[in-house]
């Protein structure tokens, strides 16, 4: 039987207050890839950042490989081996591309910082070459790359994946899927929200699907593209 | 030709009172997002505390000043813990630090009234003598002055850039959750940025009340004239804080001369409207940003 790395149960969360997810449950196995789709603005992002710890939970609860954490700082959560690679990338553009990479490692021990540049820039040449440029700079493209990099610079082993594939021309976003599927293979826990229903249907081996930060499906991705109903009402068929 | 050298020493001299008090303003403006209104009031205790010291204990002057850097540090901590610390989250943090701010402002400053009376005291170690210009001195307490300011901003800069907790600093104040999401403790961050603008107005302090009579409301007037100079300059952004303070500081000396004293600051306030006409975010700026 798989071990269940993360457990999201009955959470309620949202802000100021106002309840955007209710009573949502999910659970990840060590090494799966779960999926989580649904339209724009019912909760997708908002359950990604309440398992960071970014926004408070009003109810229920969230674990990671049993242990609550609900009410831990962010950066605890992080140590504890939360990646999550947010929407709309969030890097620091007054910074270096470098420095953005660096500040990914930034539990690291020094001595690790090297080898880990060192396996980012032979996955992103890119990113090398433009190690020095602001990142304010960057294309859309590349600052997704820095977005992905700067997450695999700390070793977490939980990937959350916020929109991948968000405003990329598709043969960039072969090329991050193939950086996803890698991570996969090496054993890492993703949970990843992706509106492109084909990619995720390629790549995760469960889905849930959001309606008004509820989850009104679930299962396998085969099943899901059997689901007319399911597919035209939420997913513009 | 005596014009020009009379409006530059004095100019120069303003700007580096400026300067010190501008980077710590704009630094906690910039990272933490918060119009430190108690500024004013932890000049006055750089001053203070190095006055005591060096009148009472006595130490030299320059032990006085060290010291004085350490209750900065003390201060910036306290203050932290007081007000940003219960207060970061809250989503008027804006607007209600500032009502907080006031608040300490108005104790600490009612303090020193009760242990030091509200007469003016002279800090100890005015440098008198000076390099003569032509016909103008330039004189050596301006000299120190700028020295210090210089060397505040090429450590900061240097603390800023070549640095770990440096460059988580200007993490947290680019995208504070971005930085939470590489693990960094804001909390901790925030703490750090207190003390190092608490060190570096108590220095602003003791250099300012080196120059001006010190009184409980000496930093009033800094304070107002840092957060115009932050205003021009773009908040956080320290460079060109540093900068402006020196081109207020020859602005101020220029009307001053040209027009009398008492036109120089309200010159300064048409100067930062018309400045902020034309741009809102000042004319370095953007929203928000702490750079070196
Ligand atoms: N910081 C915030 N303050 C208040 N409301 C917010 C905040 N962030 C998001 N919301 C609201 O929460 C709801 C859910 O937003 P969320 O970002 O989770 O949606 P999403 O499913 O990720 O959408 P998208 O597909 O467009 O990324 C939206 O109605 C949004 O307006
Ligand atoms: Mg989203």
């Amino acid at each position: 039987m798989a071990t269940t790395r993360l457990e999201v149960d009955g959470l309620t969360a949202g802000y100021h207050g106002q309840p955007v997810l209710r009573d949502l449950s999910l659970h990840v196995n060590d090494g799966g890839a779960v999926g989580i789709i649904g339209p724009n603005g019912h909760g997708k992002t908002t359950l990604l950042r309440a398992i960071s710890s970014l926004i408070p939970i009003m109810g229920g609860d969230i674990r990671l490989d049993g242990a609550s954490i609900k009410g831990v700082r962010a950066d605890r959560v992080v140590q504890q081996g939360v990646v999550h690679i947010p929407q709309g990338d969030l890097i620091f553009t007054e910074l270096t591309v470098l420095k953005n990479l660096t500040m990914g490692a930034y539990l690291a021990p020094k001595s690790e910082i090297g080898s880990r540049l060192k396996g980012v820039f032979e996955i992103f040449p890119r990113l090398e070459e433009r190690q020095g440029q602001m990142a304010s700079t960057l294309s859309g493209g590349e600052r997704r790359m820095l977005a992905l990099g700067r997450g695999l610079m700390s070793a977490g082993r939980i990937m959350l994946i916020d929109e991948p594939s968000l405003g990329l021309a598709p043969i960039v976003v072969d090329q991050i899927y193939d950086v996803i599927r890698d991570l996969k293979a090496e054993g890492r826990t993703i949970l990843i929200v992706e509106e492109n229903i084909s990619r995720i249907v390629d790549f995760a081996d469960y889905v849930y699907l959001v309606d008004h930060g509820e989850f009104v499906w679930e299962g396998e991705p085969d099943e899901l593209m059997r689901h007319e109903k399911i597919l035209e009402t939420y997913l513009g068929g | 030709m005596t014009a020009f050298l009379v409006i530059f020493e004095s100019g120069l001299s303003l700007g580096a009172m400026y300067a010190a008090a501008s980077i710590a303003l704009s630094l906690v403006w910039g990272s933490i997002g918060m119009l430190n209104m108690a500024l004013g009031a932890m000049l006055a205790i750089g001053g203070y505390a190095s006055f005591a010291l060096v009148e009472y204990l006595p130490v030299p002057w320059w032990l006085g000043f060290l010291a004085s850097l350490g209750v900065g540090f003390i201060a910036g901590a306290v203050l932290y813990y007081v007000t940003v610390k219960w207060m970061y989250r809250v989503p008027t943090f804006d607007t209600s630090i500032v009502i907080a701010t006031v608040g300490v402002a108005i104790v600490i400053e009612n303090l020193l009234v009760k242990i030091f009376t509200a007469y003016a005291k002279k800090q100890p170690f005015l440098v008198d003598d000076g390099i003569l210009m032509g016909s103008v001195t330039m004189r050596y307490q301006s000299l120190i002055n700028l020295g210090i300011a210089l060397v505040i901003m090429l450590i900061l800069s240097w603390y800023l850039n070549r640095t770990r907790a440096g460059t988580a600093i200007l993490a947290v104040a680019q995208d504070r959750d971005a930085a939470q999401l590489m693990g960094v403790p804001v909390e901790r961050i925030f703490l750090l940025v207190m003390v190092i603008a608490g060190v570096i107005a108590a220095a602003s302090g003791v250099l300012l009340t080196a120059v001006i009579p010190m009184s409980p409301y000496v930093g009033h007037e800094p304070l107002l004239k840092a957060f115009i100079i932050c205003v021009i300059a773009g908040l956080g952004n320290l460079p060109a804080a540093f900068v402006a303070s020196f081109v207020l500081g020859w602005f101020e000396s220029a009307v001053s001369y040209g027009a009398g004293a008492r036109y120089g600051f309200p010159a300064m306030l048409v100067l930062v409207i018309i400045v902020l006409l034309w741009k809102p975010y000042g004319v370095f700026g953007r929203r928000r940003v702490t750079r070196v």
